[in-house]
Formats: C-alpha cells, structure tokens, sequence
C-alpha cells in the first residue's frame, strides 16, 4: 500500500507507471472509455453531494440530498461498441478491458471533505465511506488492476424477487437433498454480486470441407426365416461452404476462478448457466451503481481469454452453417474446419447475480461449493443441490426391485410358453 | 396378471421361434436395470444440474454473409447398412473436425512486437552464406548441355 501523493487521485505511482506499456501498445486499437475523473468523491452534478444511489431497478442515478437524477450513459451509444464489426480488423479493446498490470488491489483515496485517507479494497468493493466526514468516496476512472470495467448492468431483480425464486428452487428439490443442507438453507444469505466478463465482437471468416450423402433408396430384405434387414443407398458428395460470420457480444469468463468449469471439482457451470445478458444496454461504469453489491474483480487478459473465444467463434460459424445442410438428409462429416478472425473488438463489464452457496463436504474430505444463482436481469434461476446419496440409492433401488418383480416374472413365463 | 401372462404369449407367438423369445426375456431380464439407471440419471441430472451451461451457439447474435457453396458429386454408395453417413458431425457443433484450423489476423500485441523486434535468426544466415547446392549445380550443367548446338534429338524409338 503506498500513501497518497495528491487530492483526491490514489497514489499508485509505479501502477501508473505500469499502466503505459500495455496502452502504448495497442496504438489505434484502443477505444478510451476512461472518464479522466479523480478518484474520491463522485458527487451530484447538482448540489455537490455524495450521497447518490440507484433510484431502484431503472438505469437512473439519485441524490439523495436534492433529488436530482440523471441517467448513465449507454456504451454502445457513446463509443459504438455494436457497429462496424465488419469493419474489425485485429484486435480493438477499451480501456476496461487492457492488461492487468498491477496486483495491487488495496487503493488509498484521500477525501476531498475533510483531508482523512480512506483504503479502498478494490477487489472487493469500488466504493467506500469516509470514517471521519461520512462522505462517500469512489474509483472513478479505470485503474491497472483490472478492477474497473467499462460498462455495468445493474441490478433489476429485487433481492426479495432472488429469495423467492431460490427458495421455490430448492423448495422443488427437498426429498433428494442432502439432509444438512435442508436444515441449514436459508435464501435469506443470497448476496448480490457483480462478476467480471468480457464481451467479444468477432469479424470472421470460416471455411468447411466434408463430404455429406443424400439417401436415394431405402429398401428391406429377407435374410433368413425371421429376419431382415434395412438397406440404403445414397448418393456421396464432396461439401464445401465458405462464408463471413459477424459476432455480436459474445460473453467471456474473465475472472480465471469462475472460467474454470469442471463438474467434478465446482459447480461454476451454475453460474455460467445464467448466461446471456442484456450486454447491449450496459452503462457506463459508475460505482453509485454498486451500492453495497459485492464484486468480483477481473483477473484474465485478452491474451488468457482468446483461445476460448476463438473455440466458441467456430463452434458458432458451424452452428449459423447447418440450416444451409439440411438437404443431406444422411447427415455430413467435417473433416477440415478453417476459422479467420480477421478482428475482435473487446470490452469489460460487470453484471449482477444473485448468489446463494453451500459448502459440502465430500467423502474424500475435499469441500465442494453448490451455487443456486439467479440472473440479475432476466431472473432465470439454476442451482446446484447436495444430494443425499443413500436415499437416492434406495429409491433407485426400489425402482429396480419393483420392475423386476413385473418383468422377471413376464419373462419367465415367455420363455416357459415358448 | 394373468392379462400380463397373455400378452407376453402374444408377444412370443408374434416374434415365432426360439430365438425371438430369448430375446424377449433377454430384454425383460434388463429391464429393471434399465429403469434403475433411468431414475437414478433423471434424479440425480435434477438436482445436480451438470450439463447445464452458456448455450451461446444460440444465444449470440450473428449474422452469416457472403455464402459460397459447393456441392461435388462424388460417387454412389449402395447396400449401406447404417441410416447415417459414417463419422457423422454436423448435428454437433461442439464436436471439432479432425483438421481444425483457427488463426487470428493480428497474433496477441506483445508477442507480435516481441517477434518483430527479433533480429534475424542464426539459421537464416546460415542459409545466406551457403554454397550453392549439388542439385542446383547440376541443374545448370543441364541447362548447358541443352543448348549445346552439337547435340541432336534421339530418333523416335520402334515399336
């Protein structure tokens, strides 16, 4: 942590410093969505004050002094971000979304009310009061840390809205649950939480070779007594297809703890599940959209992040593909994929997800974490409940039991009969 | 159970062998596990939800332009036994072609400016201060003896 050097701005001197290489590099690609603000207070346009909150689930900013409400500013009205993606040629990315430089996540502010330092944990939280004076500071522009993003979504489901729809979840998934978890839940502990994703535009080209068949005749022959046999005949064809894909806000994982999705260890596919959101309507990030949410902080790069993204882009061209194959009613097999990305535009974002978790212990002492998570937008729900083995088992064993004693016995008999 | 009973006699008689009928019970036989399986699957993908995920193959916007097809008829194929071409992948777009190519107009920023600001490798120096090769010597020995006028055209062989 290193002390403030003048008002209001964190002083981060080797951040800064940090900051420039991964900037300098991008020369023309870079599109600046940082507001040129200081760091600490982020007052009303109108009377000064700090007290600003959300007025309630609209896009509107309040003071909560003398009312006076103003409305962020849609990202992709004010720097384009969802046009000319035909026009992308290598990679385009804001200001939220360049390297992380700096590890630092602890940002000294000095209060411009009454001259205190105040700590501001940016990995958690962008917004802290001062001790002293009460007024609210905030990171107001875009920090090397990763912590900032370009744009927000806030929140539109109510936290009333989030209990009740993770209570009739788990509500549904009772008689199976693990015993403790059924004793312990309490959709009262939901969070609000704001995680870190990228959003990518992709101008690409992709490039199918195959061979495909279409059936010509399908006819039935006697092969013995009792059987027969189908055959086809089709005609072969070698299939090509080469087109241009355009990409609109593809949705990336850019915090390395939740891109990890793997069954066996975590349940992060709950919260991958939730996916997409309304990334389009995304204003431009201002901590008094946060309130008392959480967040997480953005840990992944471009460079950590592409790899996924170029899998997904193919995975799309071939999907946007199929309806042009339909008549090779026998189906094609891809043998050769060619993608081009000939552009990408990047942008950070935070959205909001309504997260209840708990903590199970598995039989080899490692602990798995179970989200049930609501979308903060749409309000669709996915969850991950502990089960409660033994009683699974039974009833799967019963289900056996029980059709065995009608089956078993059918069987039986036809044998006997024949 | 005796309906039961009756039926399966209808289903031996309709099947008419002993081979049918071992396959009969053979299935009946399995049943049970079947529905065990069954159940412990359905119940279990419930409550755990594992195969659920960003479908954003069709989530995402995008639009496709510039299409070019082409479609070679390459042979006929008769008495197949399978409803389906072999090795069939267009019904999964998650399931990668055996040759997989994807590469990106401009290579990740740094790494670019890393690589041009390489000197020029020891290897391509090398090849600089190479002699000219045996082959290529020959080549143009060749060339000489092609437009050496003294030489004639051999006759046409017989037969």
């Amino acid at each position: 942590m290193t002390q403030p050097d003048q008002h209001g701005v964190p002083s981060e001197p080797e951040a800064s410093a940090q900051a420039e290489p991964a900037a300098a590099s991008a020369d023309q690609h870079l599109i600046d969505t940082s507001t040129g603000r200081a760091h600490g207070h982020d007052d009303c346009p109108q009377c000064g004050s700090t007290e600003v909150s959300r007025k309630g689930n609209t896009l509107s900013l309040i003071c909560g002094f003398c009312r006076y409400e103003w409305v962020g500013s849609r990202l992709e009205d004010t720097h384009g971000l969802g046009e000319g993606i035909g026009e992308l040629e290598g990679r385009t990315f804001t200001s939220g979304a360049a390297d992380i430089s700096s590890g630092e996540d602890l940002v000294t502010l000095k209060c411009q009310g009454c001259g205190s330092e105040v700590v501001i944990d940016t990995a958690r939280s962008l917004e802290s009061r001062c001790h002293w004076c009460r007024s609210i500071l905030s990171i107001n522009d875009k920090i090397p840390n990763g912590a900032v993003p370009d744009g927000i979504l806030p929140f539109h489901i109510t936290k009333e809205e989030a209990i009740a729809r993770i209570g009739e979840f788990a509500g549904a998934r009772r008689f199976f649950a693990l015993k403790k978890f059924r004793d312990e839940f309490k959709p009262d502990n939901v969070l609000g939480v704001y995680m870190p994703y990228m959003t990518v535009d992709g101008n690409v080209s992709a490039r199918f070779h195959g061979k495909g068949e279409v059936q010509t005749r399908r006819y039935t022959v006697k092969t013995g007594e009792n059987t027969h046999t189908t055959y086809y005949d089709a005609n072969q064809f070698d299939v090509i297809r080469d087109f241009d894909l355009h990409i609109d806000d593809l949705i990336i994982e850019s915090s390395a703890g939740r891109s990890n999705i793997d069954n066996r260890e975590n349940t992060n596919n709950i919260i991958n599940s939730l996916l997409p959101y309304d990334v389009k309507n995304m204003v431009a990030f201002d901590s008094n959209y946060m309130g008392e949410m959480t967040a997480e902080k953005r840990d992944l790069n471009i460079d950590d992040v592409t790899r996924k993204a170029h899998a997904q882009f193919l995975t799309m061209a071939r999907e946007s593909i199929r309806d042009d194959i339909r008549g090779y009613d026998r189906g094609v097999q891809w043998t050769h994929e060619d993608l081009e990305v000939h552009g990408s535009r990047w942008a950070s974002v935070f959205v909001p997800v309504w997260l209840y978790s708990y903590a199970e212990r598995l039989d080899n002492g490692r602990m798995m974490i179970h989200y049930i998570a609501v979308n903060g937008r749409y309000g669709n729900v996915m969850g991950s409940v502990p089960i409660n083995k033994s009683r699974l088992w039974g009833v799967t064993a019963l289900v056996t039991g029980l059709t065995a004693l009608v089956a078993w016995p059918i069987g039986a008999a036809a044998m006997l009969a024949g | 159970m005796n309906e039961i009973l009756h039926s399966a006699d209808a289903v031996v008689l309709a099947s008419s062998g002993e081979g049918g009928v071992a396959f009969f019970a053979l299935i009946l036989f399995a049943v049970p596990f079947v529905a065990g399986w069954f159940t412990y699957a359905t119940l279990y993908k419930r409550y755990r939800n594992q195969h659920e995920r960003y479908q954003f193959e069709h989530t995402t916007a995008a639009e496709r332009l510039q299409l070019q097809r082409w479609d070679t008829f390459v042979r006929e194929k008769k008495r197949m036994r399978n409803s389906k071409i072999d090795g069939r992948n267009d019904d999964n777009s998650h399931e990668r072609a055996s040759h997989a190519v994807v590469r990106e107009a401009m290579g990740p920023r740094n790494a670019q400016a890393a690589r041009e600001a390489q000197p020029p490798r020891m290897a391509q120096e090398a090849r600089d201060a190479q002699e000219p090769r045996d082959a290529q010597q020959a080549r143009d020995a060749q060339q000489a003896r092609d437009a050496d006028p003294g030489r004639e055209a051999e006759p046409p062989r017989e037969g």
